[in-house]
């Protein structure tokens, strides 16, 4: 019983840290897109901006592979791979971040805000709908789990 | 590894400086000049040459232009649009390749990376010239491109500034529209400007000047490269409210200066009390300097720094001319 629970909290909690996710990504993004726009700050100025973010280890590996003299297409796909926390995403959700990641290098300072803004209101999407997810399978998983382990320790009764 | 070279280090890929670095041997090099599928041309002074057999790929020129723009290519638009990008070290990067409707590189294929130095003392000679009984007086340096006209103005700024070997020292401002005197780096300058220089970077110099006029109280303003009618205003304005302007234009010689319509009012409108040519022989700099009224500025028909007496004459030679 005890096994099933715990699955099903995994599944929660699972859900929990991907809405974090999604919300530190957009908190993220908010304050560069606002740096941006009342500033001409450079990805250096953004991404050392956001070393006291959640995502710190994301930006700082980032940073990294920018240094490293990597495209910042590259660069950011390269710290993307190495997030840990990105394997709560699926390929389309990843999309928008490796989108994000190329438009980064904008030619134009309204065409990077606006890819920005882009991201940001994907992101949204996805927050509304992890949330929803956190709310009706949240509760599912905890009560399956419970349920299932209920279940299991009366067959093996 | 030579030092100029080192400068260019997370500034330009490692793969070129790793391609450049054989054949940067002395200090002489002043332009490299990158193609796309074409091999790598560094410049010497004195039309030396060499080819660099590395032949960069659509890949690596569009990494070039994101890290000579700090992986931030918006944060360079207004540049972009010019044509240009001026490096953290001073150095201007012109480019070339696919623009959009405004002008702007959306794709790079051509750099061209004109290094810039510091040189201590090069203008030291040119202060016999530029010093009047009062002070310095407002000058003209002019040059064809590449002859040292930005690295003079960087000197001149530090000596006026510094007061070396001057009887005392000036209030300098440096309008760096495109960041080559003093190669600011949020703000603050790289290279070394004086003690007493204060540098507004970025602005277009028309507007700079006059806010510099009116915010700094320097006695001396320094610019480069002015050509515009927005220029040629600006600067007699500030001339006009006692401020010595020394300044710098493309002109390869007295005739040619005299050929760009907004140089010339500048010139005959008695801006400027000295001019000065740098011109090239073999690796030195040679100067000649010429008084306002040797390149054809007349007192007695047009009013000092007056562009309504400038235009009076410019009708009276019409009327001239018709009969």
């Amino acid at each position: 019983m005890g096994v099933c629970t715990a699955f099903g909290q995994i599944k929660v909690y699972r859900l929990r840290r991907k809405l974090a996710l999604i919300k530190a990504l957009e908190q993220d993004i908010s304050t560069m897109l606002a740096t941006i726009k009342y500033r001409n700050a450079t990805i250096g100025e953004l991404v050392s901006g956001a070393r006291e973010s959640k995502l710190s280890p994301l930006w700082s590996s980032f940073d990294i592979a920018l240094q490293a003299n990597e495209s910042v297409k590259e660069a950011w796909q390269m710290a993307l791979n190495g997030y840990d926390e990105m394997a709560l995403f699926d390929q389309e959700e990843l999309g928008i971040l490796l989108d994000f990641g190329e438009n980064l290098c904008c030619g134009s300072k309204t065409a990077q805000t606006q890819s920005m803004q882009l991201t940001l209101d994907m992101l949204k999407k996805l927050e509304t709908a992890a949330e929803q997810d956190c709310m009706r399978k949240g509760k599912a998983y905890g009560s399956l789990g419970m349920l299932f382990g209920l279940a299991a320790a009366i067959v093996v009764w | 590894m030579r030092e100029w070279l080192s400068s260019f280090s997370g500034v330009l890929p490692a793969q070129v400086i790793r391609a450049v670095q054989p054949y940067a041997l002395d200090d002489a090099t002043e332009e490299i000049r990158i193609r796309i599928n074409r091999p790598i041309q560094l410049l010497s002074a004195g039309n030396r040459e060499q080819m660099i057999p590395i032949y960069p790929d659509e890949r690596l020129c569009g990494l070039i232009l994101e890290m000579i723009c700090a992986h931030s290519v918006y944060a360079r638009e207004r540049e972009l649009s010019e044509c240009y990008v001026t490096l953290p070290n001073g150095s201007r990067v012109g480019i070339c390749g696919q623009a959009d409707e405004t002008g702007r590189i959306t794709m790079a294929t051509s750099f061209n990376i004109r290094i810039a130095r510091e040189v201590k003392g090069c203008a030291a000679g040119l202060l016999g010239q530029i010093l009047g009984d009062s002070g310095p007086i407002s000058t003209l340096i002019f040059s064809e491109p590449g002859v040292g006209k930005t690295t003079v103005l960087r000197d001149l700024a530090r000596i006026l500034s510094d007061g070396e070997g001057l009887k005392r020292a000036y209030k300098v401002a440096v309008a760096d529209e495109r960041g080559e005197i003093a190669a600011c780096e949020r703000g603050v300058a790289t290279l070394d400007v004086g003690k007493r220089t204060d540098v507004l970077d970025g602005c277009d110099k028309s507007i700079a000047i006059k806010r510099l006029v009116r915010a700094m109280s320097p006695e001396v303003i320094i610019t480069d490269e002015i050509g515009s009618q927005a220029d040629a205003e600006t600067l007699a304005d500030a001339v006009r409210c006692g401020v010595c302007v020394i300044a710098s234009a493309h002109a390869r010689d007295r005739e040619t200066l005299l050929h760009r319509p907004h140089l010339q009012e500048i010139v005959y409108g008695g801006v400027f009390a000295r001019f000065i040519r740098l011109t090239r022989r073999e690796r030195k700099v040679v100067t000649e300097a010429y008084g306002a009224e040797e390149m054809g500025y007349d007192k007695q028909n047009r009013s000092l720094y007056s562009y309504g007496g400038m235009y009076r004459v410019r009708a009276n030679q019409g009327l001239q001319a018709k009969a």
